[in-house]
């Protein structure tokens, strides 16, 4: 009985399906893109949506056609390389997801499915589906560091550190630093990555004396690398793999506010 | 011990002459063999290290760590690294902790214990001293990161709360809730970043190392291709470190197919670097059998036991060309304890690399290069002739097809069960599959970003790659770490003839021929230890 019911799941996961694609083309930075659609078949539910590009781009090299370009690495969510903006959602359909983690089970047969490349200024396409996120590092690169000078640290535990605010750094640390939270929000802002650098940091003593300095640098980077200011919607909660809070938003405007006052 | 210098001496006859490679392994007990060498390395004064330029190629923890340090330090350091940003490198997916001998817990812990633990557990293939001196480092690797920022777990009191491993005994893993790796990636790289501002790094991103360039037998700058726009650049130094992680490109497995540092390792190795152990770890201790595990079932390669051959000073057998983190064989033996990996990474790069680069610099008077110099040219010609010769062949078959199939090799005859026979067939498999890669292999037509290139590049690695690791299988008779030989299984009769404690060192000929040279690992920590541990095996075996 059993064989025979698990015969039948692996029949139906089995059974292979095709979808359309309609995939932004770009042959580099400075020409004009355009929406090209595909179809690709010999689908099945248990493939990624990776994968699926994949099939597709062996079909087009095959064709003698050139591949689309998309980047990826861990395939498990946690490195942050890849983001695709599937159906006009940052990393596909469903809160908290990975654009490498989703499966083609979230689609039906003969389904259109819209593929971009996360659609910032800030974010130069490299190519088709690849962007330039260097604007992230060079956000971090103002001052989203700790001024501690190399293997002269004192010993670990001489900084004590209460539990919740080493749980409560690490929640906003655990961010890949992927641009979904930017690609989901109306005005292009990077305030939840800025916001999550800023708790990650201030949080911890160890990132205490250069507080102010700090929030003002990164929220001033961030202005000149042109991502917008926060309209305060949420959408970059939702988007973000992470899972990581809007609250620390208002955390940042305070923390910038304070330390152009001049407070402690 | 003669020293050979492996460019100029290597031996003529194929038969395996057990020539001593020197390790250079300071004089003293265990525990003084670092503070002696460390108080005498000559050192570079500070104006000559504001005049010296370092390529660290690689963007992982090994890489932000070394460069950080480096460039605190004065030097000038351009790191290469494949992806856009470190935050996304390899080391963002490690979960694991970081080990480090601090005995927070209270439970006996010491820079001993944990050196011999590493030692046991790597079924004694790692380098004594080297792993006395990892242990010895592991309280300031802990310090420093505890400084910058690296939310570990903490108990109620807010002191650092150190795990324990299963099968281990003492707590010493420190953990930031499954993404260690993440957070000690990007405190590094965090570190580097403030050296960027400073004006004293450089992240040269997404670019292949292809060649390394020398030039009167000393490591000087590299060849990178420009992954976007495909053109092949020189970069000129005067040391180059490799920290570019390991050849886990090998097996098709998940996480990381195919996005390794296979491509820069195979360059050194092509330049006369000599590769140790070019095998694969398991993450438990003994071998497989002492776990029960059923070997069908582990076919993933936790992490790789071998890569470059570095002495003490993490020196390559090319002059002025180091090897640090996974790209080195020294610390893990047969098996990597975890918390044991990303702890090498820092430690080789945060303390062991700047002191002995700056030892190697103020030996030596290197002449002024530049990009247009022999070398250079040389190497260059040599990446731009192995790329046109790929993009010429215009075949039917594609790179993603060629890899499935290598792949497919690798796992069925090479993977963690291996007879003597499957390996052979699996030699003469490779070398069909190459004749035909180069014959059938099918690009695209575009020179900008082509991401298909950059697979097929990997994979013309991996057959020549595949090939030296299963070379290494085939002289290795015994079982040990994720090599199970099924002709030498451990309760088989033969087992007795196991290898020993030795490494293998590949070096290339220059008709391209691969030839094994060892190093003799010596033991001294504990003549009854050993013994005990011998006999507690062998009766363990009986049993089992």
């Amino acid at each position: 009985m059993i064989s025979g019911k698990e015969k039948e799941m692996a029949k139906k996961a089995a059974k292979t399906f095709s979808v359309q694609l309609r995939i932004w083309r770009q042959t580099n930075r400075h020409t004009q893109g355009r929406v090209v659609q595909y179809q690709v078949n010999g689908i099945t539910a248990d493939m990624t949506f990776l994968d699926m590009l994949e099939k597709l781009n062996e079909k087009l090299l095959k064709r003698g056609e050139i591949p689309v370009v998309f980047e990826a690495n861990c395939r498990e969510g946690s490195c942050g390389t890849c983001g695709l903006i599937i159906n006009g959602e940052p990393h596909g359909p469903g809160e908290h997801s990975v654009t490498c983690r989703l499966t083609m089970k979230n689609f039906n047969p003969g389904d259109i499915i819209t593929v971009e490349p996360w659609r910032i200024k800030s974010f130069p396409i490299v190519k088709d589906l690849a962007t330039d996120r260097k604007a992230l590092d060079r956000i971090c690169e103002a001052g989203g560091f700790i001024s501690a000078n190399l293997g002269s640290s004192p010993e670990a535990n001489a900084i004590n550190v209460p539990k919740e605010a080493a749980e409560e750094a690490l929640a906003a640390a655990s961010c890949t630093g992927c641009g979904a939270c930017i690609a989901a929000c109306p005005n292009g802002s990077a305030a939840l990555f800025v916001a999550a650098k800023l708790a990650h940091l201030s949080i911890m003593p160890q990132g205490e004396p250069e507080k102010n300095s700090r929030a003002i640098a990164l929220v001033r980077a961030a202005e000149k690398e042109g991502f917008g200011p926060c309209c305060n919607n949420g959408a970059c909660e939702k988007a973000c793999p992470r899972g990581i809070k809007k609250d620390l938003i208002a955390k940042m405007h305070r923390a910038y506010l304070k330390a152009l006052l001049g407070m402690k | 011990m003669k020293k050979i210098s492996a460019r100029h001496d290597r031996p003529q006859k194929k038969n395996i002459v057990p020539i001593m490679l020197n390790a250079a392994i300071p004089p003293g007990s265990l525990k003084d063999k670092w503070p002696y060498l460390a108080s005498r390395l000559p050192q570079l004064p500070p104006e000559k290290k504001e005049k010296s330029n370092i390529i660290v190629i690689g963007g992982g923890l090994a890489a932000c760590a070394a460069s950080a340090a480096l460039a605190e330090q004065g030097y000038n350091v351009k790191m290469i690294t494949k992806v856009e940003s470190p935050i996304h490198e390899n080391t963002s997916y490690m979960r694991g902790g970081l080990n480090a001998s601090r005995n927070y817990a209270n439970d006996g812990d010491s820079d001993e214990r944990f050196f011999r633990d590493t030692i046991e557990y790597g079924s004694r293939r790692s380098r004594e001293a080297d792993v006395y001196r990892m242990a010895q480092l592991s309280g300031r690797v802990l310090d420093t990161c505890s400084a910058l920022c690296v939310p570990f777990l903490r108990d109620e009191g807010g002191m650092l709360l150190p795990r324990t491993y299963p099968g281990g005994n003492t707590a010493r893993s420190f953990q930031a809730r499954g993404q260690t790796g993440r957070q000690l990636l990007q405190a590094f790289h965090a570190a580097l970043l403030r050296q960027k501002k400073r004006g004293k790094a450089s992240i040269i991103s997404r670019r292949e190392t292809v060649e390394i360039a020398i030039e009167q037998g000393h490591a000087r700058g590299v060849i990178t291709r420009n992954l976007i726009n495909g053109n092949e650049e020189a970069w000129p130094a005067d040391a180059v470190v490799m920290a570019c992680g390991g050849y886990s490109d090998i097996y098709n497995s998940k996480p990381n197919p195919l996005s390794g540092g296979i491509i820069p390792l195979w360059a050194a190795y092509r330049a006369g670097a000599g590769f140790a152990n070019p095998c694969f770890s398991l993450d438990l201790p003994g071998n497989a059998t002492k776990w029960k595990i059923v070997p069908e079932d582990y076919n993933a390669a936790h992490r790789c036991s071998g890569g470059l051959w570095v002495d003490y000073q993490l020196r390559t057998t090319i002059t002025g060309l180091f090897a640090i983190g996974e790209a080195n064989f020294s610390t893990h033996g047969a098996n990597c304890m975890p918390g044991n990996a990303p702890l090498q990474e820092i430690s080789d790069g945060l303390f062991i690399l700047p002191a002995v680069i700056g030892a190697y610099l103020s030996k030596t008077k290197l002449p002024e290069i530049r990009e247009t110099d022999a070398a250079f040219t040389k190497a260059m010609s040599k990446a731009k002739n192995r790329k046109q010769k790929l993009l010429a062949i215009h075949g039917r078959t594609s790179p993603e097809e060629f890899h499935h199939r290598f792949s497919a090799i690798m796992r069925d005859k090479a993977g963690f069960i291996r007879y003597s026979y499957r390996l052979q067939q699996a030699i003469k498999e490779i070398r069909g599959l190459r004749s035909e890669f180069y014959r059938d292999l099918l690009l695209p037509e575009t020179t900008y970003y082509n991401i298909t290139y950059e697979t097929a590049e990997k994979i013309a690695v991996c057959l020549e790659f595949g090939e030296l690791l299963i070379k290494d299988a085939l002289l290795r008779n015994e079982t040990c770490g994720a090599h199970f030989r099924m002709d030498y299984a451990p309760d088989n009769a033969s087992s007795s003839k196991s290898e020993g404690t030795l490494v293998r060192v590949w070096f290339r000929q220059a008709a391209g021929e691969d030839i094994p040279i060892k190093e003799m690992l010596k033991f001294t920590y504990s003549k009854k230890a050993d013994e005990h541990h011998k006999k507690k095996h062998k009766t363990e075996t009986k049993h089992g």
